[in-house]
């Protein structure tokens, strides 16, 4: 899959005439580009998309959403925010691409009024799951950002849901679209890595993720900063951990058993609930640990996942693959394949002494060369190509659903201190 | 026509001492191989512990910031190899010398030096080997063992090989310093010759022997890479070595040796060590 490309169009392009029946195999999502199926170029075909929750995650997706309106046939038929003041930068943004969305602040209004093939919601977590079912109830398709929602009965109802009604649920999971982690995943499915022995992934950065209130009303704090709140979210675990745990699930093809952790507000003593600072260590049935850190006063290390097995690490953020043994330099190679040939030739030495890569140090090899890294978009333009096919395959609900599952659990043992198992009343397939 | 599979061959490459190691043995069971190499990377390991001047975690590490300001006691290994060192630079009339490792690095650097002036062995270091104690004399002395420490990991891997009764075995840090024992499995020795040729059409034949190999200049960026430790400046000719000897450990010391003497020392050099030939080139000029 190592091609140059310049941009999306190409990426998926270059899926839909050569994407191997392992990759296929491997990310079933990716079928529905696969295929040269056209995407019905009638206004008949057109996919009727709202957004509900139209703050900064929100308007990123309708930017994504815009970008794809040349090639894809969809139109942006109602936005809805029950922050006013989130609703003219979308509606203006959709003007701008010949779209003209009627605006709502009560997404249950919206519905009535609205025929609509397909929602993305990204309103605060804590919303996610009454707006997810009662669309999903009333017929129609449903994307919704990461994690699923607040609590572990919140998620499982929304699963049943989307089960109950055959309705597509997919998750805001954007790597399982990104061409690094597609390929990544393909070498360590493969066996490249060899045994993992561990993963290990951290987020941190160094700011308040307090935002302004806006005429510094402070009647909004909950509203505007519901992110440091436990009613609303669980902080760094659902809003940043919920991609990297779904990164370690996907790479190790299973789900953790158990969960230990640590939690605390060290630095941002600010009257928020949810903790600055976190660390967890996942338990696998195989033994494999995921091992997690974030923290929000400290951004030397930003963000990575180090996938480690015996043969070699993938690091995905930096696009790179080590290997665990160091090539062999030619003389030694050389020697080698004389050997294997029979011939008895002289191995030259006393080359000029060299300070050689060793492998901790090591550049390590690119994993996907091309410049497009907007997962984003390509996730967005399949929750259309699922919508008008009909279905998407399973996976998209699955992923976010155990990501979303092991970081309310990992919550729960940060809170008690102790080691939590997965209970059953998660459990979504007959054990 | 051999098959790989009727001689067993095994080879591995790890890293150990800034270098890459590689190991190849034939004619031994996998168990062994498997048993010889981890002995192989335990000693390595600590070997590089005790004299590494770039590891935090090494004890040479350690001594070389202490040893200016107070009297410091190393280990066992490392003390052995102090004293080694301090013979090889009596046996090379000071032309191997392991006590101005902070001279050697500023010069690897680049760094731009005032004049240093020449100073003796004594001047650096103050030994005291009743007490298994030294200290040094002057703020630029430091050990680096950059000159016979691959020769040290040779000499243990050596003894490894002969305890575990492998009968041939060609190992390499990066293609510079080479032991062997046996002889390669299509022929009746190990065959080797200078990498770039340099019109030297000569082929060392090893059994159980080994070969080091120094430069006056370094890597790829050809820059200067030894220091002439009598008038502590770099040394400014190209220059190459080669040294066949038993131990590892002497081949290397007299290669680098040769690379910072003038010709006319090399033969008093040579006659202190038991080396089994020599190979010196010199602004492409064979001496």
């Amino acid at each position: 899959m190592n091609h140059v490309m310049q941009n999306r169009r190409e990426f998926i392009q270059h899926l839909a005439l050569s994407g191997s029946a392992a990759l296929l195999a491997s990310s079933p999502w990716l079928k529905v580009f696969s295929s040269n199926q056209q995407t019905g170029l009638a206004a008949s075909d057109r996919v009727r998309l709202a957004i509900i929750g139209t703050g900064s995650r929100g308007d990123e997706l309708l930017r994504d959403l815009v970008g794809l309106k040349a090639e894809t046939n969809f139109d942006m038929v109602a936005l809805c925010d029950n922050f006013l003041p989130h609703l003219p930068y979308g509606l203006s943004l959709c003007k701008s691409y010949g779209m003209s969305p009627n605006t709502y602040s009560d997404y249950r209004e919206m519905l009535d009024k609205e025929k609509l093939d397909g929602v993305i919601i990204a309103t605060p977590l804590h919303q996610h799951a009454h707006i997810a079912i009662d669309c999903m109830q009333q017929g129609i398709q449903v994307f919704c950002e990461k994690a699923m929602a607040r609590t572990l009965e919140d998620t499982k109802r929304m699963y049943d849901t989307h089960i109950a009604t055959g309705k597509i649920l997919q998750i805001g999971h954007q790597r399982l679209f990104n061409p690094v982690y597609l390929e990544g995943m393909q070498r360590i499915h493969n066996g490249e890595l060899g045994t993992i022995g561990q993963i290990r992934a951290h987020w941190h950065r160094n700011n308040n993720w307090r935002r302004a209130l806006p005429n510094n009303d402070k009647r909004l704090e909950h509203r505007i900063n519901w992110r440091l709140y436990k009613e609303y979210s669980a902080g760094l675990l659902t809003e940043l951990m919920s991609h990297q745990i779904q990164v370690a699930n996907w790479a190790l093809q299973q789900t953790p058993v158990s969960v230990m952790g640590s939690g605390s507000i060290r630095f941002w003593r600010d009257g928020r609930e949810v903790y600055d600072n976190i660390g967890l260590i996942f338990n696998y049935p195989d033994g494999t640990r995921f091992i997690y850190g974030s923290m929000t006063s400290n951004a030397k290390y930003g963000l990575e996942e180090q996938i480690l097995g015996n043969l070699g690490t993938i690091e995905f953020e930096v696009n790179r693959q080590y290997s665990e043994e160091p090539p062999a330099k030619s003389g030694i190679q050389q020697l080698i394949n004389d050997i294997e040939l029979g011939l008895f030739n002289r191995l030259a030495i006393g080359s000029m002494s060299w300070a050689p890569e060793l492998a901790v140090k090591s550049q390590g090899e690119v994993i996907y060369r091309d410049k497009f890294k907007n997962d984003s978009a390509i996730q967005m333009e399949a929750f259309i190509r699922f919508i008008h096919q009909g279905f998407a395959p399973e996976k998209v609900t699955i992923e976010g659903y155990e990501a979303t599952v092991w970081c309310l659990l990992a919550e729960q043992a940060i809170e008690t201190g102790k080691l939590v198992h997965r209970p059953e009343m998660v459990d979504i397939f007959n054990r | 026509m051999t098959v790989l599979q009727d001689i067993n061959l095994f080879h591995t490459t790890v890293p150990a001492m800034n270098s890459r190691l590689d190991i190849l043995f034939w004619g031994s069971s996998q168990e062994t191989n498997q048993s010889a190499l981890a002995q192989i990377e335990a000693e390595t390991l600590k070997l590089e512990k005790a004299i590494s001047r770039h590891d935090p975690e090494a004890e040479l590490y350690r001594l070389n910031q202490q040893a200016f300001q107070q009297v410091v006691k190393p280990g066992a290994r490392l003390w052995h190899a102090i004293l080694a060192g301090i013979k090889y630079y009596k046996l090379t009339g000071g032309y191997f010398n392991i006590f101005m490792g902070a001279l050697f690095q500023a010069v690897k650097q680049g760094t731009v030096l005032p004049d240093i002036p020449k100073v003796d062995i004594t001047e650096l270091i103050a030994i005291n080997e009743e007490e298994g104690t030294f200290r040094f004399l002057h703020p630029m002395a430091s050990i680096d063992f950059g000159g016979m420490g691959k020769g040290m990991a040779l000499n243990t891997i050596g003894a490894i090989i002969e305890t575990n009764q492998i009968p041939n075995a060609f190992i390499s840090f990066g293609e510079s310093s080479v032991l062997t024992r046996g002889r390669h499995p299509h022929g009746l020795w190990w065959p080797f010759s200078l990498a770039g040729g340099f019109g030297v059409d000569k082929v060392w034949q090893m059994t159980n022997s080994a070969i080091s190999v120094s430069h006056s200049y370094s890597g790829g960026n050809n820059s200067l890479h030894i220091v002439d430790p009598i008038t502590s400046k770099p040394i400014g000719n190209w220059s190459l070595v080669l040294v066949q000897a038993a131990s590892p450990e002497e081949s290397e010391v007299v290669s680098t040796a040769l690379v910072a003497a003038p010709a006319d020392k090399h033969r008093g050099i040579i006659d202190g060590f038991s080396i089994t030939d020599y190979f010196v080139l010199t602004n492409e000029k064979t001496v």
